[in-house]
């Protein structure tokens, strides 16, 4: 069982209007978005009153692509 | 994500999974072994000196040690000026990091499990156009050795079990 927070990412199919930003979500909101991590950092941690939100960064590039590391 | 601390001898994660868009411009899953993890600048409880961050983690058997961007230790206000730094090889080439440590727990079940801090690379900077969230590698050293870790492409699982000290 995961988080409520990475099963609601998990759940997003469509996330076209957030490419190339990060998100962070709360329970099952996305709380702060943007591209400077920093200020969406702040923001989500304000706005959460002392619990941790999840951070993800959402590719630019949203065509399946083989991952090579 | 309820607090707290615990160890656990064995731990089975779901891979991840994204969606993306295939030659049809269909939506499709794509799942990799991607975990649930919170990262801090030490093993203190949070505080404005020591803030989180929890996000997801690629498991990756290939790599040396653990990979975090630039971006996130900056968040994680990381010294980096009493760092080491190194030239590190990556698939698109050499490139300088820092060496640190940096405090890992794993997210299971809701709960966080301490890995005590791990050594990782941070990039000098963040390569340009990079996706960060393909960025976060939890690479052997420190991770491996605590845990036998198992990949089951089969079942799209990956688990976890702690290798006891004696048999390290």
């Amino acid at each position: 069982m995961s988080s409520i927070e990475s099963e609601y990412l998990m759940s997003m199919e469509n996330t076209e209007q957030y490419k190339g930003k990060w998100i962070a979500i709360l329970d099952t909101e996305i709380i702060a978005e943007g591209q400077n991590l920093s200020e969406v950092y702040k923001e989500a941690i304000e706005k959460s009153k002392g619990r941790t939100p999840l951070f993800e960064h959402i590719p630019e590039k949203q065509d399946e692509q083989t991952l090579i590391l | 994500m309820v607090k707290g601390n615990r160890s656990e001898d064995k731990m089975k994660f779901k891979y991840h999974t994204d969606w993306f868009l295939d030659e049809n411009k269909k939506r499709v899953p794509v799942r990799r072994p991607r975990i649930e993890i919170i990262l801090r600048k030490n093993s203190e409880v949070k505080s404005s000196s020591n803030p989180e961050f929890r996000t997801h983690g690629l498991v990756d058997s290939g790599a040396d040690i653990c990979l975090v961007p630039r971006q996130i230790a900056d968040v994680l206000q990381i010294d980096l000026n009493s760092a080491q730094k190194k030239e590190s090889t990556g698939a698109d080439g050499k490139f300088d990091t820092y060496q640190t440590q940096i405090y890992l727990e794993l997210v299971y079940r809701n709960m966080p499990v301490g890995i005590e801090m791990v050594d990782v690379s941070i990039p000098e900077r963040d390569p340009d156009g990079i996706d960060l969230d393909q960025n976060i590698l939890l690479g052997r050293r420190d991770l491996f050795k605590k845990y036998e870790i198992t990949f089951n492409e089969v079942d799209k699982t990956i688990l976890f079990k702690k290798i006891q000290p004696n048999n390290r």
